[in-house]
C-alpha cells in the first residue's frame, strides 16, 4: 500500500516574517505546509485544494481574516474547512462573535504559544487523516462492491448459456430419440413378419440370427423409452398436491400386468398415507420399485412383497420389503446411479435405469430414496415423502 | 353399398406397411388411402388436384394420424379438420411415438377421438388396431 499522502494545512497572514515563524511551528507535524499571502490568496488555493485546517489572520490589508473566513463559508467546497483565527488582539466582543459566525472553530490571540498551536493544528490534521483513511477504505469497499456486483451478473449470465444450453441438449437428445425408435419398430416388425411366416424355410441357425435381430430391436426399444422416461423426470416441472398413496398403490398392483396373485403376491400392511407428490411420477416410482422386487427373485421363487409406511416427522417413509435375491454392500452404494447393472442382463434383463428414475423422481418431490439389503435376504427399498 | 374409406397420414413407409398390414390382420377391409405429409392430409380434404376425384377420394370416416409430419404438422392438421363442421362425423386417431403428455392433451383439447403410441412389437401394435376395429368399425 501506499504511504499516506501528507495533509494539507492553509496558513494566511500578509507579514512574510508571520508565516516563516508559523512553518517552523508546524513542520513537526510532518505535513503539507501551504503559505498565502492574501484572502485573495487563500481563496486561490482553496479552489484546488483540500485543507485539513486553516489559519487565518485577522488583521490583513484589503480582505480582512473575517471577510475570508465569510467567502471560505459561501463556497460548497471548502464550507466545512475548520478555521482558526490568529489575531493580534482581542479587542472586541463584536469581533469575536463575528469570527464564529464566520465559521471560526478557535482564536489564538498573538504572540502565539507554539506548542498551543500545534496542539490545537495537531487535533485537525489527525481527523483530517482519520477521515481521509475512511474515504480510502470506503473507495476499496465501492470498488470490491463493483467487482463483485461484476462478477455476479457474469455468473447469472454463465448459468443462463448453461441452462439454455442443458435445454438444447435435452430437447434435441428426447428428439433423437425419438427418432431412433422409427428404424427399431422397423427392425423389429419385419423381423417378426419372418419369424412368423417363413419360419419353415430357414435353418434353425438363421431363425436363431432373426430373432436376435428382434429381439435385440425390443431391448434397444426399452432402453430409449426408459432414457425418455428418465429426461422426461428430470425436465418436467409440476407442482406437488395430496395424493392418496393407498389407492393410487393398490391400482398400480391392479393394473400392471404380472403384478398379481398367483405369479406374485404383493401386500399392503394397513392403510397408506396421504402424500405430497405428483401423481404420474408416483405411479412411475411405485411400479419401477414394484417391478425391481418382482424381477429380482432366484428362478422358481414366488416374488413376496410387503409394503407398509412409517412416519418420520412430517414425512412419511413407504417400505417396499421382498424376498428377492438382495444386494451386496458394495453395490447399494451406486445402485441408484444411471446405467448401473450390478447383474449381467441375460440372467435378469433391464436398462439400468429404473432405479436412476426413482431417485430423479423422488428429489424433484422433495423426498429421498434408499435401500437396506443383505444378499440372499430380500431387499428393503423406500420411498420418503412430505405428508399431504 | 362400398364400405367407408380410411385415411392414414403417414411420413414413415414402414410405418405405412406394419399399419396396412395390421388392419388386413384384424380383418379391416375398408378402403385406405394413404398421404405422406400435413399438407397432402389438408389438400386430401379440401380435394385440391390429385385428390379432386371424389370417387376415388371419399372424404374419410378415419383418420389415422401422425404427430411428426413434414410441413404441416399433425395437431396442426387434426385443428384444421376440427374447425371445418362439415367432417364433424370423421373420426381423428393420433397414431404417435411421442409420450409427451402435452401432446395428449393437445390431441384431446383439439378434438381428437383418440390418442394412441406407437407400440415397439407387430403384436402389439395388432391388439391394438384390433381395439379400435371393436369400438368403431363393427358394422
Amino acid at each position: 500500500m501506499n504511504p499516506e499522502p501528507k495533509i494539507n494545512i492553509l496558513m494566511v497572514d500578509d507579514e512574510p516574517a508571520n508565516l516563516v515563524a508559523l512553518e517552523a511551528t508546524l513542520e513537526v507535524l510532518g505535513q503539507n505546509l501551504v503559505r498565502a499571502s492574501s484572502g485573495k490568496d487563500a481563496l486561490r488555493h482553496l479552489l484546488d485544494q483540500d485543507f485539513a485546517v486553516i489559519l487565518l489572520d485577522v488583521q490583513m490589508p484589503e480582505m480582512n481574516g473575517i471577510e475570508t473566513a465569510v467567502a471560505i463559508r459561501e463556497r460548497e467546497r471548502s464550507r466545512h474547512i475548520p478555521v482558526i483565527f490568529l489575531t493580534a488582539r482581542l479587542n472586541t466582543d463584536d469581533m469575536v462573535f463575528k469570527g464564529y459566525s464566520a465559521g471560526a472553530v478557535d482564536f489564538l490571540t498573538k504572540p502565539l504559544q507554539p506548542d498551543i498551536l500545534r496542539a490545537k493544528v495537531e487535533v485537525f490534521v489527525e481527523l483530517a487523516l482519520v477521515r481521509q483513511r475512511l474515504q480510502n477504505e470506503i473507495a476499496e469497499r465501492t470498488r470490491f462492491a463493483a467487482e463483485i456486483s461484476k462478477l455476479n451478473d457474469e455468473l447469472a449470465e454463465k448459468n443462463r448459456t448453461l441452462i439454455e444450453t442443458v435445454e438444447e441438449l435435452e430437447s434435441y437428445s428426447y428428439s433423437i430419440s425419438h427418432d431412433m425408435r422409427a428404424p427399431l419398430r422397423s427392425m423389429h416388425g419385419f423381423s417378426q413378419i419372418l419369424l412368423d411366416e417363413c419360419q419353415s424355410s430357414l435353418s434353425p441357425e438363421h431363425q436363431s440370427y432373426l430373432r436376435k435381430i428382434n429381439s435385440g430391436a425390443l431391448r434397444l426399444d426399452r432402453l430409449i423409452q426408459d432414457v425418455l422416461s428418465y429426461s422426461m423426470v428430470s425436465r418436467t416441472k409440476f407442482k406437488l398436491q395430496p395424493i392418496n398413496l393407498d389407492r393410487l398403490t393398490r391400482d398400480v398392483i391392479e393394473q400392471y400386468p404380472g403384478f398379481q396373485l398367483p405369479e406374485v403376491d404383493i401386500q399392503i400392511e394397513r392403510v397408506l398415507p396421504e402424500v405430497m407428490a405428483n401423481e404420474a411420477t408416483l405411479t412411475q416410482c411405485i411400479s419401477n420399485l414394484l417391478g425391481n422386487a418382482i424381477k429380482f427373485v432366484e428362478p422358481e421363487i414366488t416374488p413376496k412383497i410387503r409394503i407398509r409406511a412409517e412416519a418420520i416427522g412430517n414425512e412419511c417413509r413407504i417400505w417396499f420389503s421382498d424376498n428377492g435375491i438382495g444386494i451386496s454392500a458394495m453395490d447399494l452404494d451406486r445402485i441408484f446411479g444411471i446405467f448401473v447393472k450390478i447383474h449381467p442382463a441375460e440372467k435378469y434383463g433391464g436398462t439400468g435405469i429404473g432405479l436412476s428414475i426413482v431417485r430423479k423422481a423422488a428429489e424433484k418431490m422433495g423426498g429421498k430414496v434408499g435401500v437396506e439389503s443383505t444378499p440372499g435376504q430380500g431387499s428393503r427399498f423406500w420411498l420418503q415423502l412430505k405428508k399431504a | 353399398m362400398s364400405k367407408k374409406t380410411i385415411l392414414i397420414v403417414e411420413d414413415t413407409e414402414d410405418d405405412v406397411f406394419f399399419l396396412k398390414r395390421a388392419l388386413k390382420d384384424s380383418g379391416i377391409d375398408h378402403p385406405l388411402n394413404v398421404v405422406v405429409d400435413g399438407q397432402q392430409a389438408l389438400d386430401y380434404f379440401e380435394g385440391k388436384g390429385e385428390y379432386s376425384d371424389r370417387s376415388k377420394h371419399p372424404i374419410p370416416f378415419l383418420v389415422l394420424l401422425d404427430l411428426k409430419l413434414p410441413y404441416v404438422m399433425g395437431l396442426d392438421v387434426l385443428k384444421w379438420i376440427r374447425e371445418r363442421t362439415e367432417h364433424n362425423s370423421t373420426l381423428i386417431v393420433v397414431l404417435t411415438s411421442s409420450q409427451q403428455n402435452r401432446d395428449m392433451e393437445e390431441t384431446f383439447r383439439l378434438g381428437g377421438n383418440a390418442y394412441l403410441i406407437k407400440p415397439p412389437s407387430r403384436a402389439k401394435l395388432l391388439e391394438m388396431i384390433e381395439s379400435l376395429r371393436d369400438k368403431w368399425l363393427e358394422e
